[in-house]
Formats: C-alpha cells, structure tokens, sequence
C-alpha cells in the first residue's frame, strides 16, 4: 500500500470521533431528505397500485333517469374507453341499534372497482348481503344475522367487504335523513327490481399507463370529464377528484412532500456547513504535514487526495446509511401515521435513487469541492513556510467595546468572552445556527401538537356552545329542553369543500348555541371564506365566523327562501343543558342524535395521528442539535488547545478552564435559543398551513409549555455536549501543547 | 550533632552533614531529611531541591528515561541557568518543578514543600500561586491586550501585583492596549514575563525565553530577567541550550541524557552586557 494511503487509513483510525460524527451528520442530512420523500413516492405508489389492482374507475357517470343497454354500448364506444361497467346503487335507510341511518347499497361489481371479502362469503342470492365490517360492529350484529333495508325483504349477512370507494371514514353524502351516508354494503344485482342501471363506471385507456396518485392523472381526468360532459350533457358526470377521499389522499402526499422540500433543506444544510468547517479544521491541524509531503514531493493532487478520501469517505458512507434507514424507517413511521386515516395497504419500501442519488452526490460534491479548496489554498506556499506555524489570528477590539455604558460593565472574564465569542464568528454563527434550527424544529414540533390537540378543544368548547344535536323527522309536539333552537341543516358542494348550511329558525337565538358573534345575516366560517371571494350564493358575505372543523354558512329564514325559494323546515335542534340521549333516541320524531362530548373525544382520537410525526420531529431536532453541538465544540478545543493549555500553566483549574469555555457557548447557546424561539413561531405557522386538512382548521397556537421545554432541551443539549467534552479539556497535555508551535 | 551555617545562599554551603542531623541556618534549626550527592559533595537541602528524580514516559512498550536520577539544589533569590544539547531533559526538569508534570521516582521540594505526592488539584494551585512561566512562543492569547493578558493571571490570584504597574516595570507602558499582533517579539516576550510576574511568583521558570529572538532583543529581555531577579528577590530559573549566555548565572546546571553533568557556581556573575556569543 502506498504510504499516503497508509497515512489516511491511520488517519481515520486515529480520529475515530471526528470520522464518526462526520458520518452522522451527513446521514442525518441525507436520511432527512430521503426519509421524507420516500415516504411521500411509497403512499403514491401503494396509491397507484391499489387503484390499478381494483380496476378502479376513473369515470362515474348518474342519471336521473338511469342507463338503458343502448346508453351503455355509446358509452362504451366513446374513443379513449377502456371498459364501462353499468351497475346498480341505491341509499336506503336502516335500523342500526336505537339509530335510523342511511345505508349506501351497490350491486356486487364485475371488472371495475373489486371489492375486498373480509371475513364470511358473498351474496349469492338476491335476499344476501355484505356489509360493512363497522356497521358489523357498531350494530352488534353477526354473520348470519338478519337485517332490515327500508324498501327491500329482509337480508341475511353473509360476511364483510370492504370497498375500494371508502377510503376513509368518509362515506359520503345522501338526500336520506341528515345526509350523511352511515355505512355501506353490497348486494346481490338482482336484488335490485330497476328496469335500467342507475350507476355507470368507466376505465379510460390513458389511465392504466399513467400513475394514478400525481398531478398528471389529475389533469387527465378533468379532461375525461370534460369530454364527456359535452358529449353527454344531461348526465352527472364525476371523477374520482370529486370523491373526496381520493382527492384528499393525494392532497396529504403533497403536504407531505411541501414538508419534505422545507424541513430536511433546513437539516441538509446545516449538515453540509459542519463537514465543512470539519473538514477546513482539519486540513488546517495538517498544515505542516502538508508541507513536509510537498517537500518530500508528493503531487499537489496526490497530497489532496488524502483528505478528499477522508471527506468523500465519511460523507459517502453517512449519505448510504442515511438513504437506507431513510427510505425504509421513514415511509413506515408516516405511513403509519396516515393509517389512521386512510385504509392503505401496506406500502413498498424501495430505495428512491433518483432523491438519493443526488442527495448523496450533493453532499459529497460540496465536501469534497471545499476539502479540494482548502487544500489547494494551505499548498499555497513554499514547503518550508508549511512546515513552519501559521501566525494565530490576531486579536481585534469587537463593536461591542465602543458602546461603554455596556463594556464597562462587564467584568474582566466577561469581557474576554465578548471578544472570543466575536473572534471566530464563523463558528459563532455555526453553533448560533444550529442551535436557533434544533429550538425552532422543537418547538414547532410541539407547536404542531399543541395546535393539533387545541383543535378539538377550541371547536367544542369556544366554538360550539350546544350540547347535543338532534336530527328529527318532524317538529315534536313538546319541546326537548328549555333550551332548544330549531334549525334546517342542508349539505352543498362549494369550492370543493362539503359544506354545511345551517339556517336556525331564529337567527338571533344562534348566537348563544354557537359562537358565531353578533352579526346577524350571511355568515361563513373561516377557512371556507378564504377560498370564496367575498360572496357566496351571489350574496355579499356579512361576517366571517371563527371555526376550526368542517364547514359552515349560516343564514336567516328569510334568505334561505329568498335564494332556494322553498320553506326551511327544521329537520335538527340544537339542545343545551341537561339531556336524556335515551329518551331522546327512543323519540318517535328523532332521527339521530350527535353528543358534542363524544364528538370532541372522537376528533380528539384523530388527532392522536399527529403525535408519531410530533416525535420524529422532536427525535430528529435532537439529534441534529447534538451532533452539531458536539462537532463544533470539539472544533472549538482542539482550535484552541494552545490558549487552553496557556491558561492551564497559568494555574486555572479544571473547572475554571472548562468555564472560560462554557461560558462563550453558553451566551452563544441562549443567543441561539432566543432567535430559535423566535423563527420557530413562523416554521409551526407555516407547517401548520401546509398539513392542514380540508375538514379542519388547525389553529396557530403554540403552549407556554412548548416555549419553555424546547428551550429547556436545546439548553439541556449543550450542556450536555459541555459536560462530555469535559474529559476532553481536562486531558489537554500542557507540556504537549506549548512545546511546539502547533 | 548540629552543624552551623550562616550563608544561605549564593554560595553552596560546603559542610559536611548526615541525613538525620540538624543543621542551624541563619539561626534557625532545621532537619536534614534528605542528603544530596552532587559533584562529590553532600549538598544540604535548598530552596529548591531534586534528588534522584527519575521522569519514564512510556509509549508502546517503549519506555524513555527523560530525566535519569537527577539530583541538584537552586538557592532562593538567585539566577539560575540549566544547560544541555536538546533532548537532554532540560525541560522535562521545568515542567516538572513547574507542577505541569509529575515524576516517577525521587522526589521535589521547594521551600520545603514537596511536590511529589501533589494531587491534580493542588499542582494546579501551586501553579497558579507559587510559580510563573515565560515559554520561547510567548504564549499570550491572541484576542487578549497586552493589560488583559496580565489580568488574565491576576485575576486567578488573590494577593496578585498591579497589572499596570508591572506592565510598567517591564517597559510597555504605552503598549498596554495593544494587541499581541501588535507587538514585536521582544514586546511580546515582555508581555509574557509581566504576566508571569503579575502573580507575585515565588519561581520564575523561563524556557528558552530567548530563543525566538534576535540577538540584541534577547539580551534586553535577559537583562529584564536578571534584573527582576535581584531587585524583586524572584528565583528565577532560565533554561537554554546556549551555554554562552551561562556568565550571568549564579549557579549553572549542565544536564546530558537526563543526568546532571555538572552544577557550577559562579560567585561573579557576567553582566549581560558583557556577554557576547
């Protein structure tokens, strides 16, 4: 083996520490860029492989008057078509427990949209059915069992699916009841006695080639839809962008990536700045060796070799580790998350080598590039200047010093931590760095739970003041409550939120069983008002009412007949005080009843899927800052040994050394914390945009609590690093280090 | 029985005396505990005494006898030079009666105390308080005054002299804000003996004080140090491995391969001035 490349594998072994933290920040870094967006491209492609395996539609069409054979066959002639499936569907309303719910019905599919058997068999006769696993278990009910529809004979369960239409717990909207659709199930085709199919569901030719979780299918579909809007317009035509559910999956990825591009450059470039300040340190400490190869006559280039391999070693091996856990722990640990809301299932871990790829290659390049620099720049001059000590960086008087009122103040080892601190500002600004990105990743990290949990919290306590909603069929001849107000509650499609719109029988009254202020006339609720422009219905808004979950427009009786020129009968009532559900339910005119209390412990739970991306945050934030911390301030010693060793003779003891260091990254730490705290209030807003849900808004808020512990951990984390490198200081041979010039 | 000895110091006190007697110096009785043999004498003890001090650094299985059984005695208040080749142990001899090194076997006093069984914490107060350092780099912190490098050891010390004044004392009055990059080298070497001295030294340990200067400026500073020796009454020791500068000291050590070769009084010593080499 040649004797430089001797040199450097002794080299590695001798920094060990130095090697191995050069390895983690940089995996840190490209773990964070990969982890991110192969979980993003995973809950794509487990998307696009799902939808193709179900031969899911890509085309729905209705009609009020049904599709006869002949409506079928031009359908299916339609250039671009692939297949065309007609089939039967129909809501109907069941007894579930003491409830009447509305129940959407299919007929058991052909070639499109396969369903999943879950447990027991198909319907094989038309007096069969499949029902829903959470109908099974909400209704008590077994396979085997019978079950009443509203306009059908009797069914026997003969087991449960699950559908490729519903995947959330969204089940969509109805013209039955309160418009909610509860559960779902599949019959028997002839079940149905139509004399033509109601539903017709299509798969373009286009779309079996494209990947159906991105943007490009998207723009193909509205064009599909669009064609076939003019060719067919008296039929209701939809994609699958108007299902929610599918629509709102592929919205989350999106957020997702948007998180992706934000977070991990934050870390990526953080990582890339301590290698090479690393890497600069260290061809410095080698500036004589450097000379006495050149003298020996070793190339330029064979000399920067040496530590090119050294950097590009540790920053290639960092950059595979953290592409493999990346790809593999990140997608499941999000993924995981998003089960919680969309039945997935499970996804693929492949390696994205187009992101991995050139994460690594830009990591390796920028250190490898500035390793080259800095070589080149220390060759510079003749072997025998190399050889001797570079002049130490002379001392200067800082700003601060013109401002008596403050120098003057400060005691003597206050002052000479004023002028260090200023004196190597690069690491200043470094350990400043990274000290403001770990508080401000933590406290958006509790930020973002902090809002998460409010939600439910403000919704149910600030917001809605009623304590149940009762659907009625009818008004009662009695009253439920002292405290009752009656309300017409219908359901719109607008700007493609689901919006509800609730029109209380007095207007006036609705201000004390929901929050919406004093304004009386068109109100609309916050996140819905930011999409319209300042009408909605071609009426002018009055006010903009604060809300944090679904959708709201609340308007007078007499402009609900006004724009819908019908009557607003009340099919719900809003109830506050004390309520026997029981009785209630058990009511002859109630449809339903809605608990607000069970409403928030139900959000509530929801929200739990937050708090695992809560956690890799706050994990990842450590980890950053301690590696960080850790790098720069062995920097900062080994920098220094020569003035630490000085101070040593002169007879400071161990503490006292270690405290004329702690004390400059102490100050640098708070400095850091502070400015941390600072940009972490505008990181969580602009998260907390990006995750947000259609259904929700996630207010900005952010706990006392959550200021005070990221503060308290990134401080505890520098202490921590001060108190490790301790050893290291105390080790410092004072003989070693002033026998020579370093 | 009690041998009598009035000079203590300057001269080495040519008496004859057992381990284990007493010997009444300038009217006080002290025990002799330990006996030096050096150059054919039995050498009282001194102000500062090694006897048989053996430093072995080891390193692998190698094992480097740095200092090999040395034995000599400094008077207090006096100059004194130790002299040799490099590598022959010189400074491994300074740290250790420094405090920034601990020895091996043998012992070290000064002023009777001993410095061998020092644990970590009190070599570092015996540093702090009883000894001042002046290396060949100067050492100062770069980012420090010429003033707040003096502080810098003042402030560690309770009964610490005026960093002004001694600033004074070594000539740089007018230097004191100055940067070290500021400073030339013999500006900076004084920078260096004032802080050394802000302490109120009882040792002043110089290694090779000179050997980063040129020959005219390293003479004013060996004057200073001569100097600050006899009007302050500091015992200053100079190590350096030019012998021609030996004339000015009062007592002259000549170490080899970690042995003491030699320790030569010189009851005249040459003004620096006089010196040439």
């Amino acid at each position: 083996m040649k004797p430089l490349w001797k040199d450097n594998l002794r080299e590695i072994w001798r920094t060990k520490a130095r090697f191995i933290s050069l390895i983690l920040i940089t995996m840190l870094g490209s773990m964070s860029v990969v982890g991110i967006q192969a979980a993003v491209i995973d809950m794509r492609d487990v998307g696009d492989r799902t939808y193709k395996a179900q031969n899911l539609y890509d085309i729905h069409i209705q009609s009020a008057t049904g599709f006869t054979g002949t409506d079928v066959t031009a359908v299916r002639e339609t250039s671009g078509v692939y297949a065309v499936m007609p089939t039967y569907s129909l809501d109907a309303y069941a007894e579930v427990g003491d409830e009447t719910v509305a129940v959407r019905t299919c007929a058991l599919p052909g070639e499109l949209n396969h369903i999943t058997l879950t447990s027991g068999k198909l319907p094989e006769k038309p007096d069969e059915i499949a029902i829903e696993r959470r109908w099974m278990r909400e209704g008590r009910l077994e396979i085997g069992d019978e079950v009443v529809l509203d306009g059908f004979e009797p069914f026997t369960i003969t087991g449960t699916v699950s559908s490729p239409f519903y995947i959330t717990h969204e089940r969509g909207r109805t013209s039955l009841g309160n418009g909610q659709v509860r559960f779902f199930a599949y019959l028997h085709p002839d079940a149905y006695s139509f004399p033509v199919y109601t539903d017709l569901y299509i798969i373009m030719e286009e779309s079996r080639t494209i990947h159906q979780v991105s943007d490009e299918y998207d723009a193909a579909s509205e064009g599909w839809k669009e064609s076939f809007e003019d060719i067919y317009p008296h039929w209701f035509i939809s994609n699958r962008s108007d299902g929610a559910a599918f629509d709102s999956y592929h919205q989350d990825t999106q957020r997702l990536q948007k998180i992706g591009y934000v977070f991990p450059m934050v870390f990526f470039l953080v990582a890339v700045l301590v290698s090479l300040t690393t890497m600069s340190r260290m061809v410095e400490e080698h500036r004589t060796q450097i000379g006495i190869y050149k003298a020996l006559g070793y190339s330029p280039a064979s000399i920067a070799a040496k530590y090119t391999v050294y950097a590009v070693l540790s920053g290639g091996l960092g950059g595979f580790a953290g592409i493999f856990i990346g790809s593999e722990a990140f997608p499941r640990i999000i993924s995981n998350a998003y089960a919680f809301l969309y039945d997935m299932p499970p996804i693929e871990t492949p390696v994205p080598w187009g992101i991995a790829g050139f994460a690594v290659a830009a990591a390796v390049l920028s250190v490898g590039v500035v390793t080259v620099l800095s070589v080149s720049g220390a060759m510079k001059g003749e072997p025998a200047i190399l050889m001797r000590p570079k002049s130490p960086k002379a001392g200067k008087r800082v700003l601060f010093e013109k401002i008596p009122f403050f120098w003057n103040r400060l005691d003597f080892i206050g002052k000479v931590t004023a002028r260090n601190i200023f004196r190597y500002k690069k690491r200043f600004l470094m350990t400043l760095a990274g000290v403001a990105g770990c508080t401000a990743l933590l406290l958006t990290a509790f930020g973002l739970r902090d809002s998460v949990y409010s939600v439910a919290a403000k919704h149910y306590t600030e917001i809605v003041q009623y304590d149940a909603l009762v659907y009625i069929s009818s008004k009662p001849d009695e009253p439920f409550s002292n405290q009752q107000l009656y309300i017409r509650e219908e359901t719109a499609q607008i700007e493609g939120y689901s919006v509800s719109i609730i029109v209380p029988e007095d207007f006036s009254a609705l201000e004390s069983f929901i929050n919406v202020g004093s304004v009386q006339g068109l109100l609309v609720t916050e996140k819905l008002a930011r999409s319209l422009d300042g009408t909605v219905f071609g009426r002018p808004i009055d006010a903009v009412v604060e809300n944090y979950i679904m959708h709201y427009i609340y308007m007078p009786p007499e402009m609900y007949r006004d724009l819908f020129d019908r009557e607003p009968e009340p099919n719900g009532v809003l109830i506050k005080g004390d309520y026997d559900a029981e009785e209630l339910t058990a009511h002859r005119d109630v449809r339903a009843v809605v608990e607000t209390e069970r409403m928030r412990n139900m959000i509530g739970d929801s929200t739990e899927a937050m708090e695992v991306v809560t956690v890799v945050l706050i994990v990842l934030a450590c980890a950053l800052a301690f590696i960080v911390l850790f790098n720069l301030t062995v920097i900062n010693i080994t920098e220094r040994t020569r003035e630490l060793a000085t101070i040593k003779v002169l007879g400071f003891q161990d503490t006292e050394t270690a405290m004329y260091l702690y004390r400059e990254n102490l100050v640098v730490t708070l400095l850091g914390i502070a400015l941390g705290l600072f940009g972490g209030v505008y990181l969580e807003g602009f998260i907390i945009t990006s995750v947000e849900i259609d259904i929700m808004k996630f207010p900005q808020y952010i706990a006392v609590s959550s200021f005070v512990l990221a503060a308290a951990l990134s401080l505890f984390f520098s202490l921590f690093v001060n108190a490790a490198t301790y050893r290291k200081l105390a080790k410092i041979d004072m003989v070693e280090s002033l026998k020579n010039v370093e | 029985m009690v041998a009598k000895a009035t000079q203590c110091h300057y001269t080495m006190i040519k008496v004859l005396v057992k381990k284990g007697t007493d010997l009444e110096l300038n009217g006080r009785l002290c025990y002799i505990d330990t006996c030096v043999v050096n150059g054919g004498f039995d050498q009282m003890q001194s102000y500062v005494a090694f006897s048989n001090v053996v430093r072995e650094y080891r390193s692998g299985g190698l094992s480097v006898r740095a200092a090999d059984g040395v034995s000599f005695g400094l008077e207090e208040g006096r100059f004194s030079a130790i002299v040799g080749p490099s590598g022959a142990g010189k400074s491994t001899v300074l740290n250790i009666l420094g405090g920034m090194d601990t020895i091996t076997e043998g012992s070290v006093t000064v002023g009777g105390r001993e410095l061998t069984g020092l644990s970590r914490r009190q070599r570092c107060a015996y540093r702090r308080d009883d000894v001042g350092f002046v290396f060949q780099f100067y050492n100062l912190i770069q980012n420090l005054t010429a003033l707040e490098n003096v502080e810098l050891s003042s402030h560690i010390r309770k009964n610490a002299l005026n960093p002004q004044c001694v600033l004074a004392d070594v000539g740089l009055s007018d230097r004191v804000k100055n940067f070290p990059a500021q400073l030339s080298g013999g500006e900076q070497q004084r920078v260096a003996i004032a802080r050394a001295l802000a302490k109120n030294p009882k040792l002043l340990l110089c290694d090779e004080p000179t050997g980063a200067l040129d020959y005219e400026t390293g003479k004013g500073i060996l004057q200073l140090l001569f100097d600050t020796c006899r009007s302050k009454g500091v015992t200053v020791v100079v190590i350096t491995h030019n012998s021609a500068i030996t004339p000015m000291a009062d007592r002259i050590i000549k170490i080899k391969s970690g042995k003491v070769e030699s320790v030569t009084d010189n009851p005249n010593p040459k003004p620096v001035a006089e010196i040439e080499w």
